[in-house]
């Protein structure tokens, strides 16, 4: 006889014995008789539904943008200026020529500088 | 659900020339849906090799018959949730090959030891063979299927006692099936030289 012919033969009855019968069906009673807790243990979690997903992650998603733009709001920035380095210049230039121009180009520098402020 | 040990009419087995893996994947569906008397069906299709699977993996016939219980139940409270997706034959292993661990892990406990997957040892050891019974083949056999890691002596066990395929092998083994096959190189190996050593 060799390894794999040992291997496969045994004395295994072909059918299970009554009382293997009798144990089985005892066992099989007694798990059936808590079916719930079994199933329970042994299932997965049911699973939201798709719209329930998709709020969830829409509610998610919004939450976290609220979080970074409060965040960016604690952050310091830098202010404007209150005024253009050019719009000051531009006014000391207007300033200077205020005595040697006419009315006329007086009232379209004022129009101007209403423009820019 | 209870277990009705009436087979019904459209199952009985003795009806069919041939038993196949299909006819469990049928009677399990049946299960599922309720159809208890399924469950006759897959006892006796189930019983003999599960039986044969674990005597081989425990060296004891009480434990095998334990273990077969233990096996034939989890598959019944698996029922609802069973989808036919490989083998029926992988399916029903792979509970088998769980249940045969955790039986291995708490004898290792109950003997004070913490061994990984790879070390578990057999349930049983028999004894090394001595000189007197060098001539009995079959303790030569048993003591050197024993000597095997678990996965090799189960991938050996599949493959040579259940007649499963290597891919059926690594499905329930959760190896490759190039894995698969070289485990079971090293398992011949190991029989080859455990057994020439005896002869020595």
């Amino acid at each position: 006889m060799d390894f794999d012919t040992w291997l496969r033969a045994d004395e295994v009855p072909s059918r299970p014995t009554a009382h293997f019968r009798e144990r089985l069906h005892g066992q099989i009673n007694g798990a059936a008789s808590a079916p719930a807790a079994i199933d329970v243990l042994q299932l997965p979690r049911p699973r939201a539904s798709l719209w329930q997903r998709w709020l969830a992650g829409t509610a998610a998603a919004a939450a976290v943008l609220v979080i970074i733009l409060s965040l960016q709001g604690l952050l310091p920035t830098p202010k404007e200026p209150t005024g253009s380095i050019w719009l000051a210049a531009e006014m000391e230039l207007y300033a200077s020529m205020l005595d040697a121009i006419d009315a006329e180009t007086l009232s379209e520098l004022v129009g101007l500088l209403d423009f820019y402020q | 659900m209870s277990l009705s040990l009436a087979l019904p009419m459209t199952l009985l087995p003795q009806q069919k020339s041939r038993i196949d893996v299909d006819d469990s994947t049928d009677w399990m569906l049946a299960l599922a849906r309720g159809e208890t008397g399924a469950m006759d069906c897959l006892l006796n299709r189930w019983w003999k090799p599960l039986m044969s699977y674990f005597i081989r993996s425990t060296h004891s016939a009480a434990d095998a018959e334990d273990l077969t219980l233990a096996t034939l139940t989890q598959l019944y409270l698996s029922a609802p949730r069973y989808q036919p997706k490989a083998s029926f034959a992988s399916y029903l292993f792979a509970i088998a090959r769980n249940v045969l661990i955790s039986h291995l892990r708490r004898q290792s406990r109950e003997r004070g030891h913490v061994l990984a997957l790879e070390e578990l040892p057999s349930g049983q050891q028999p004894a090394a063979p001595t000189c007197q019974s060098l001539k009995d083949t079959q303790e030569q056999f048993e003591y050197a299927l024993q000597q095997l890691p678990e996965v090799q002596r189960t991938a050996l066990l599949l493959r040579v006692q259940q007649a499963l395929s290597y891919e059926a092998i690594a499905a329930i083994t959760g190896l490759s099936v190039s894995a698969t096959k070289t485990c079971l190189h090293r398992a011949r190996q190991t029989i080859k030289a455990q057994l020439r050593n005896s002869h020595e």
